[in-house]
């Protein structure tokens, strides 16, 4: 059973509803519940695997949603994140292993405990025959929880034409409205696959502001798929990369912050020069040397003048999701590439 | 919502969302009223198929709208009972788009055809199961595909599969069913109607089209070599007291004179079979036979050319004249079965170490007086969804034309794959004790289905005359004095059994 939000989110600052969105999104940061796993978890997924006759799309997967977080799921084109979302929506079922939502087994949900779960993919047909005003009239009466408030709000502020056919929505006035239907009923848990398709920068940034507001507010745990890894740092406090399947990485934003260092050297290398197989996403320009150190602690400096004795100047920063992102990609492509 | 509440939103929101099909459908329904009675115009056998295409269209349509296994759709990240949104698909299958060509159908019937309530209620009783059958059929297979281009791709798969199979499997083992059986036993597996519905159900409860496609195969594999016995049932063929003909009694086997002149090359053998004490007032109609020769060496010969039902009247009766009801012919009561033999098959066949079995059925129909009216122009009756007009009555010394109009909803099955049509009317004088057979002849039938399938009803514009149309013999000389005061007929024939004939065959030296 789901936490009151109050409970759960006893620590945070209200700041009202998805609608009201005046705040500016770097103040939100403070206000984001730290990775604690000791929350319930909304989500858990146990040795999840999925395959498509002979691909294996999902192996061995598990990770675990805290109640109020956003879990920031990221992962190259093909690596299984939309098929775990629709596995964890329901409406895919998995081959092998446990996912369990709310506490129940996914397979096992009630039709209340569905209308608890905002979904959102891209991809995802809409009725494109129906009006704006004709869908929401419609699922409005699916959800005991449905915020007619709310969706004007969203309506006018995703500046959607209710009377419309969705069908000649833009790509982005479709995902806006995807959002606008999942959003209405106030979702407990909301599963973004992709959610910024096609949506401007303006909208997109309301859009980040609002969903991390609402999670705040509300109490809404988000799992969130998306190739803007520069939204999703702002949104995530936590993070997962899955490659190929498997899941890497699942760890809070912070902690991967933290562990995950951004290193500048200047040091002239012999041409032939090659770089400890830790070192992730190493580049050099002439004696610049960048990489990024997983599991960096005190002694990453003293390590680095090991390796290059004559280093002048070595500098370590915390490594940007992006980097981090990147970094994680390139090491699982080579490993591939090792182990084939 | 409840469950109901559900299926019902669901279905609304597809009658919203189908407009212009529905549109389209009623206009289709609508236009097959006239076209019913346009017997001549092509139209008329047109539109049932227009409406029913458009019905399996739209069916399947709402159904891949909201497909239920695709992960993409709408519906399945929403809270809907998966069972309900099927349901809503029942209910705008068989409501609306099975509701609106049944009420089109009884405005045809009641309107156009003018006839009785009871009759016209027993036809769109049939119509509601054939053509909720039918579009039965497009949910499931919508059911299973993605769009409509997939969904046609399977219908004429469907259309062609069965056959090829029904071939193959008929080539491979001529003792197992002809063809047609083989091919019709698929249609029944794919059709069958507990499959058709509950299958989209376990579709949209499980989201597994892989299991579905499996049941299907499972299914159709089972039905494929489930004995015909378990599929048909056979009646009695007397209501009364008397003697069946159950056996088939083959008195002679003759070997054609010009297969002996073909020594080395495989010679054709007709085997003779004759139906004995058969009830003299039926019809006896082949429905399949075959035979197959087992020679001294245990091997066994089933000629291709013996798979295929070789449908034929046995038994041609003469309609029931005034009140004796006794056929008067007895037109060729045998039955030939082609086998071919090479010069050694011939010599075993011929030195009687070899043995012939001769099996199949045997269908028996009874002649019913559907209607009777006074045989003069302008005359009408109408009795248990049949009308009868005749309009318009010639004569020449010894010949009779009249020209009629039929409209019916219990018309006889089909005759088409019969070589020989049974009669189906006379002309009776009761007064003088005299009756004669009419032939018919420049009938033209609406299609086969009025607005849609299911229930048989027909609109026939007929020729009737005495001796066959364009042919005048003179044993076809009749009497035209029999018209005063005499009443055409029309009698119906019913199938009131179908005896399997099995024996063997006693040989004899040619």
């Amino acid at each position: 059973m789901l936490q009151n939000p109050e409970e759960t989110m006893g620590t945070l600052e209200v700041r009202g509803s998805i609608g009201n969105l005046e705040e500016p999104v770097g103040a939100l940061e403070t206000g984001r519940p730290a990775g604690d796993m000791e929350k319930r978890a909304v989500l858990e997924v146990s040795g999840l695997t999925h395959r498509y006759r002979r691909v294996t799309a999902l192996e061995d997967v598990s990770l675990s949603v805290p109640s109020g977080s956003v879990y920031a799921l990221l992962g190259p084109n093909g690596a299984g994140k939309t098929t775990l979302l629709q596995i964890l929506m329901g409406v895919r079922r998995p081959s092998v292993g446990s996912v369990r939502v709310f506490g129940k087994n996914v397979t096992q949900l009630t039709l209340a405990d569905r209308a608890r779960i905002g979904y959102v993919a891209e991809g995802q047909e809409l009725p494109g025959w129906m009006t704006l005003q004709q869908l929401e009239a419609w699922l409005a009466p699916l959800y005991s929880t449905w915020d007619r408030t709310l969706a004007a709000e969203l309506r006018t502020r995703f500046q959607l034409d209710a009377k419309r056919r969705i069908r000649t929505f833009s790509r982005g006035e479709k995902m806006k409205a995807a959002l606008l239907c999942a959003l209405a009923p106030r979702p407990e848990l909301l599963l973004l696959d992709e959610p910024f398709t096609g949506i401007d920068v303006v909208t997109k940034d309301e859009l980040v502001r609002g969903l991390l507001e609402s999670a705040g507010t509300e109490g809404w745990t988000v799992l969130i798929c998306s190739h803007d890894i520069a939204e999703l740092e702002l949104l995530a406090d936590w993070v997962g990369f899955i490659d190929h399947g498997r899941i890497v990485v699942s760890e809070p934003l912070d902690v991967l912050n933290e562990r995950f260092r951004h290193v500048d050297v200047i040091a002239e290398t012999e041409r032939g020069f090659r770089p400890p197989a830790d070192w992730m996403a190493f580049d050099r320009a002439g004696p610049h040397l960048r990489f990024i150190l997983a599991d960096a602690d005190a002694s990453a400096e003293y390590s680095i003048r090991q390796v290059l004795p004559n280093a002048t100047r070595i500098d370590l920063r915390p490594a940007s999701l992006r980097e981090i992102f990147v970094a994680l990609a390139g090491a699982q492509t080579l490993t591939k590439e090792l182990a084939q | 919502m409840t469950w109901l509440q559900q299926a019902i939103h669901v279905a609304r929101k597809d009658l919203h969302m189908s407009g212009w099909f529905l549109a389209v459908y009623v206009f289709a329904a609508a236009s097959a009223i006239p076209a019913a009675m346009a017997s001549n115009h092509a139209w008329g056998v047109l539109a049932p198929i227009a409406v029913m295409l458009v019905g399996f269209t739209c069916a399947a349509f709402v159904v891949q709208v909201d497909s239920p296994y695709r992960p993409e759709v709408f519906w399945a990240s929403k809270p809907l009972y998966s069972s309900a949104v099927w349901g809503g698909k029942l209910l705008f299958i068989f409501v609306v788009l099975v509701g609106i060509a049944v009420v089109a159908k009884a405005i045809a019937l009641l309107a156009v055809f003018k006839l009785e309530l009871a009759p016209t209620a027993d036809v769109l009783r049939d119509s509601v199961v054939a053509y909720g059958s039918f579009l039965a059929a497009a949910l499931l297979v919508a059911s299973l595909t993605p769009d409509l281009r997939a969904l046609f791709l399977v219908c004429i798969a469907y259309l062609l599969i069965p056959n090829v199979t029904g071939y193959l499997i008929a080539a491979a083992r001529p003792e197992t069913a002809a063809m047609a059986t083989v091919a019709n036993s698929i249609r029944y597996a794919l059709t069958g109607m507990t499959v058709t519905l509950l299958l989209p159900a376990l579709i949209y409860r499980t989201r597994s089209r892989k299991l579905a496609i499996g049941v299907v195969v499972a299914y159709t594999v089972l039905m494929m070599f489930m004995p015909n016995r378990w599929l048909t049932s056979s009646i009695a063929a007397e209501p009364e007291p008397a003697q069946l003909p159950t056996d088939m009694v083959t008195p002679t086997f003759t070997v054609r004179r010009e297969s002996r002149e073909l020594n080395d090359k495989p010679g054709r053998f007709l085997v003779w079979a004759k139906l004995h004490g058969t009830a003299p007032h039926n019809a006896y109609v082949i429905g399949s036979i075959q035979a197959r020769i087992r020679f001294a060496d245990s091997t066994i010969l089933a000629p291709a050319n013996a798979e295929f039902a070789r449908v034929r009247l046995l038994n041609v009766p003469r309609l029931p004249l005034v009140d004796s009801f006794t056929n008067l012919q007895q037109d060729n009561p045998w039955v030939g079965i082609e086998l071919y033999l090479t010069s050694e098959q011939r010599k075993q066949v011929s030195d009687g170490r070899a043995t012939v079995v001769v099996s199949g059925f045997v269908d028996v129909l009874t002649p019913e007086s559907a209607i009777t009216v006074p045989a003069r122009e302008g005359a009408r009756v109408a009795r248990n969804g049949t009308r009868l007009r005749i309009d318009r009555i010639r004569t020449a010394d010894d010949w009779i034309n009249l020209q009629a109009t039929m409209a019916s909803v219990r018309t006889v099955p089909p005759l088409s794959d019969r070589i020989i049509s049974l009669p189906e009317y006379a002309l009776v004088n009761r007064v003088l004790g005299r009756a004669v057979d009419l032939h018919s002849n420049g009938s033209s039938r609406t299609g086969a289905a009025v607005v849609v399938s299911g229930g048989e009803s027909a609109i026939q514009q007929l020729t009737l005359q005495t001796g066959m149309p364009g042919y005048r013999s003179r044993e076809d000389s009749i009497d035209v004095r029999i018209l005063n005061g005499a009443e055409l007929v029309y009698y119906t024939w019913s199938t009131i059994g179908r005896i399997p004939v099995s024996a063997p065959l006693t040989i004899t030296s040619e």
